[in-house]
C-alpha cells in the first residue's frame, strides 16, 4: 500500500463479507421454498426473500466496487484520498441505507421492480450517497500527479453507472414505459458501465500481478470497453422483446446482444495472454487465480450462457424460466463478484502487510467456490430446461411444473453448500488478516517483496 | 506508437486496435445484412413498394461523395510523410459534411410520407442502418476534423499511425455504404 487512505477501502470489503453471507441466507430460503420446505413463509415470503437475496448481491458488488476504487484511484493518480472523512460518512450512510432497505422488504416496504426494489425515498438517498463517492474520487483523480488509462475508464464506470441510476427513478403510469427504463439501469450497467468496471480493475490487477507493461496491458483495455460499446447499448433490445415495446427490437436486440459474447472473450483472453505473458512474477499466486478466473467466468457464464437464451427465437421459451436463473448466477458470479474477490484477495496483504500467500485455505476458497456455483448452474440449467420443456412445450400449468422440478432444488441447495463452503474459508481468510496496519504504508508494497512469512 | 520497438512482426496499417474495431463493425453490419436479405425473401412485395420512394439518384451522389472522401483520405496518408496532409484531411472531413447534407435532405422526404421505424420491415432497416451508418460517419467526421485542425507539420513520425488508423476507419465508413446503397436502393429480386 502506498497510501494511507488506501485503507478505507477495508470497510467497504469487510461490508461486501458481510451482504454476501445475508445474500446466501437468503438463497438458502428460497432453495428451501423451491423443495417445498416454504417454513418460512409466513415471515419471509418468497417475494421477500428474492427482493432480498439480488438487492443485497446488487448493493455489496456496488459496494465492493466502491472499496476498489478508494483503493485504486489514491494510487493511480499519485496522491492520498482528497477527503478519508466524507469517505467513511459515505460508507456508514450506505450502510445504513442498505439495512433500512432490507428491514422495510419485511414489512413490504417496496416497489416490486426487479433488482431496483428499495422505495423511491431510499433512492434519493443512495444518489447523494453516490454523489458523495464520485465527489471525492473524481477530486482526488483530478488533483493528482497523473492520468492513467486504467484510472480514468474506472472513474468514467463509475460516473456512468450513478448516473445510469437516474432512468430507473423516473415516475411512469406504464407498466411498459417503466419496465423500458429499468433495463436502462439492469441491463446498461451489467452489459455496459460495470463491464468497464470490471476491465479496469482487471488491468490495475493484471499490471500488478503480471508485470507486463501498462502500455500493453492498456491498450487490450481499449479495445475491451470498444467491444463493450458497439454491442452492449443496443444490446439492450433483448430485453424488449416481449414487454411491449416496438416490433423492430427483436431484431436489433438480436443482433446486438448476440455480439456482446465478445467483449467477455475479450477479457477472458485478456486475463490468460497477459498472465502467459508475464509468468509468476508476483508472490501472490492467488490474487492472480481470481483475475483470472473472472476473466474466463464471465465468459462462461455472461458470454456463453447469455449467448445461449437471446436469440429472439430461444427467448420465446425460456424468458422469465429458471433458465435465466442459471445464467444470472454464473454471471454476476463470474464477472462481478469474482472481481469484487480478486482486489480483496490482492489488497489485504497489502493493506495489512501480512503475507500469507501459501496456505491452503484461500486456495480451497477459490476451488471450493468456483466448483460451487459451477454445479449450482447445472441444477439450474437442469430445472430450467425441464421447466421450458413442461411448461412452453407440453402447455403444463406453472404450478405443477414447479413441483415437478422441486427435485433438482435438492440437487441445488447441495451444490450451494459446496459453494457456501468456498465463502466460508474466504471470509476465514479474510478475517485471519485483520485490520489495516501502519507498517503496511509504501515499504512492503510491490513484486519484490518476498513471499514472508 | 507501435513502430518503435518491434520490427519482427508484420505491422498493420495504423495499428492493431484500429483494425480490431474494424472486424467488430464489420461482423456487425455482416449480421444485419443477412437479417436484411432474410426480411426481403419473407415479404418481397412489401420491400418492393416501399423502396420505389427512395430515389437512387441521391444515393448515388452520395455514393460519388464517399468515394472522393475515400480517396481523399489516402491522399493525406501519402501527404503525410511531407507534412503536407492538413488540406487532404480537411477536405476528407468536409466530404462527410456533404454526406450528412444530402442524407437530411432525403430524411425529410421520407418523414414527410409518415414513415416511422414501426411502419414496416424495409422501413425500419432503411432508417435503422442508415442513422447507424451516419453515427459512425459523424465519428470520421470529428476525427478527420479534428487531425486537420491540430496537425503538426513537424511531428510526422508520431502521428503516421494516428492518420492511417483514421484513414482505415473511413474506408470503412465508405465500405459499409457500398453495400448498404444496392441493397437499400436498388436490389429488386
Ligand atoms: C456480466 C454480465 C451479465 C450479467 C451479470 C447478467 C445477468 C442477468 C440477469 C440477472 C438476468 C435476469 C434479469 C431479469 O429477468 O430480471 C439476465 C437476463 C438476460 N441476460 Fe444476462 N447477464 C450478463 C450478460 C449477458 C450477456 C452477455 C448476454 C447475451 C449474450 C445476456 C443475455 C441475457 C438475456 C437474453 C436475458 C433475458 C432472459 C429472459 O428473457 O428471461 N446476458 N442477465
Ligand atoms: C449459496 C447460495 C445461493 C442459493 C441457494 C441461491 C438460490 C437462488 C434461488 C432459489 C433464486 C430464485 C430463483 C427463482 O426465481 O425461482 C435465486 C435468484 C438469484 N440469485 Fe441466487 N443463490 C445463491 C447464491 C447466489 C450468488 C452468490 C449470486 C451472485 C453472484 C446469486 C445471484 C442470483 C440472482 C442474480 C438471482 C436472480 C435470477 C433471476 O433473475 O432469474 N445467487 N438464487
Ligand atoms: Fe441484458
Amino acid at each position: 500500500m502506498k497510501f494511507r487512505t488506501q485503507r478505507i477501502s477495508w470497510l467497504f470489503f469487510a461490508t461486501c463479507m458481510l451482504l454476501l453471507c445475508l445474500q446466501i441466507v437468503y438463497g438458502f430460503i428460497m432453495g428451501f421454498a423451491h423443495m417445498g420446505y416454504d417454513v418460512l413463509h409466513d415471515y419471509i415470503p418468497f417475494n421477500t426473500a428474492r427482493a432480498t437475496h439480488t438487492n443485497v448481491l446488487v448493493v455489496w458488488l456496488l459496494c465492493g466496487f466502491m472499496g476498489a476504487a478508494y483503493y485504486i484511484v489514491p494510487e493511480e493518480s499519485g496522491r492520498e484520498l482528497w477527503s478519508p472523512k466524507l469517505a467513511v460518512v459515505q460508507w456508514a450512510s450506505l450502510l445504513l441505507v442498505a439495512v433500512t432497505a432490507v428491514i422495510g422488504f419485511h414489512f413490504n416496504w417496496w416497489e416490486g421492480r426487479k433488482f431496483l426494489e428499495i422505495p423511491r425515498p431510499l433512492d434519493y438517498l443512495v444518489v447523494i450517497n453516490v454523489l458523495s463517492f464520485v465527489l471525492n474520487i473524481g477530486m482526488t483523480t483530478f488533483t493528482g500527479k497523473r492520468y492513467t488509462t486504467t484510472g480514468m475508464v474506472l472513474l468514467v464506470g463509475l460516473v456512468s453507472a450513478a448516473l445510469l441510476y437516474l432512468p430507473g427513478m423516473i415516475w411512469f403510469d406504464s407498466q411498459v414505459m417503466d419496465s423500458y427504463f429499468r433495463w436502462w439501469v439492469v441491463h446498461l450497467w451489467v452489459e455496459g458501465v460495470w463491464e468497464l468496471i470490471m476491465g479496469a480493475i482487471m488491468s490495475y490487477l493484471l499490471i500488478k500481478l503480471t508485470g507486463v507493461d501498462r502500455e500493453v496491458i492498456e491498450k487490450w483495455l481499449y479495445i475491451i470497453v470498444g467491444l463493450t460499446f458497439v454491442s452492449g447499448i443496443l444490446g439492450t433490445g433483448h430485453h424488449y422483446y416481449w414487454i411491449g415495446a416496438p416490433e423492430y427490437w427483436l431484431i436489433v436486440g438480436g443482433v446486438f446482444s448476440a455480439l456482446e459474447p465478445l467483449a467477455f472473450l475479450g477479457m477472458a483472453l485478456y486475463g490468460v495472454t497477459m498472465a502467459r505473458r508475464g509468468g509468476r512474477k508476483h508472490p501472490n499466486k492467488i490474487a492472480m487465480y481470481w483475475t483470472v478466473g473472472c476473466g474466463i467466468m464471465s465468459f462462461v457464464g455472461a458470454g456463453f450462457l447469455g449467448f445461449a437464451h437471446t436469440l429472439p427465437s430461444v427467448n420465446i421459451y425460456t424468458h422469465g424460466t429458471l433458465v435465466t436463473a442459471m445464467h444470472g448466477h454464473l454471471a454476476f458470479w463470474g464477472a462481478y463478484a469474482m472481481i469484487v474477490l480478486a482486489i480483496i484477495s490482492y489488497a489485504m496483504p497489502q493493506m495489512t502487510g501480512r503475507k500469507f500467500f501459501d496456505t491452503w485455505v484461500p486456495e480451497w476458497a477459490f476451488w471450493i467456490s468456483n466448483i460451487g456455483m459451477l454445479s449450482m448452474t447445472c441444477a439450474f440449467a437442469v430445472a430450467g430446461v425441464t421447466q421450458v420443456y413442461l411448461e412452453r412445450r407440453v402447455g403444463m400449468d406453472f404450478l405443477e411444473v414447479q413441483a415437478a422440478v422441486a427435485v433438482h432444488f435438492t440437487a441445488l441447495v447441495l451444490a450451494a453448500s459446496l459453494f457456501t463452503l468456498g465463502i466460508l474459508l474466504f471470509i476465514y481468510d479474510f478475517i485471519r488478516y485483520g485490520f489495516p496496519s501502519d507498517e503496511a504504508v509504501e515499504g512492503a508494497a510491490e513484486p519484490e517483496a518476498a513471499a514472508a512469512k | 506508437m507501435s513502430s518503435t520497438a518491434q520490427t519482427s512482426h508484420v505491422e498493420l496499417p495504423g495499428g492493431g486496435v484500429i483494425w480490431v474495431v474494424l472486424a467488430s463493425e464489420l461482423l456487425t453490419f455482416g449480421l444485419f445484412f443477412l437479417a436484411y436479405a432474410a426480411a426481403y425473401g419473407a415479404e418481397p412485395e412489401v420491400f418492393q413498394s416501399a423502396q420505389a420512394n427512395l430515389h437512387a439518384g441521391w444515393g448515388t451522389i452520395n455514393t460519388a461523395v464517399l468515394l472522393t472522401g475515400s480517396w481523399l483520405a489516402a491522399r493525406a496518408v501519402q501527404a503525410h510523410p511531407a507534412g503536407k496532409a492538413r488540406p487532404w484531411l480537411a477536405a476528407a472531413a468536409l466530404s462527410g459534411v456533404a454526406f450528412t447534407g444530402i442524407k437530411l435532405f432525403e430524411y425529410v422526404h421520407v418523414f414527410e410520407l409518415g414513415i416511422t421505424l414501426s411502419t414496416n420491415t424495409f422501413w425500419f432497416s432503411y432508417l435503422f442502418l442508415t442513422a447507424i451508418h451516419l453515427l459512425h460517419l459523424f465519428v470520421g467526421v470529428g476525427v478527420l476534423g479534428w487531425l486537420a485542425a491540430t496537425y503538426d507539420r513537424t511531428q510526422t513520425d508520431d502521428w503516421a499511425d494516428t492518420i492511417e488508423a483514421a484513414a482505415v476507419y473511413w474506408h470503412m465508413v465508405d465500405l459499409i455504404w457500398i453495400v448498404l446503397f444496392p441493397a437499400l436502393y436498388l436490389v429488386h429480386p
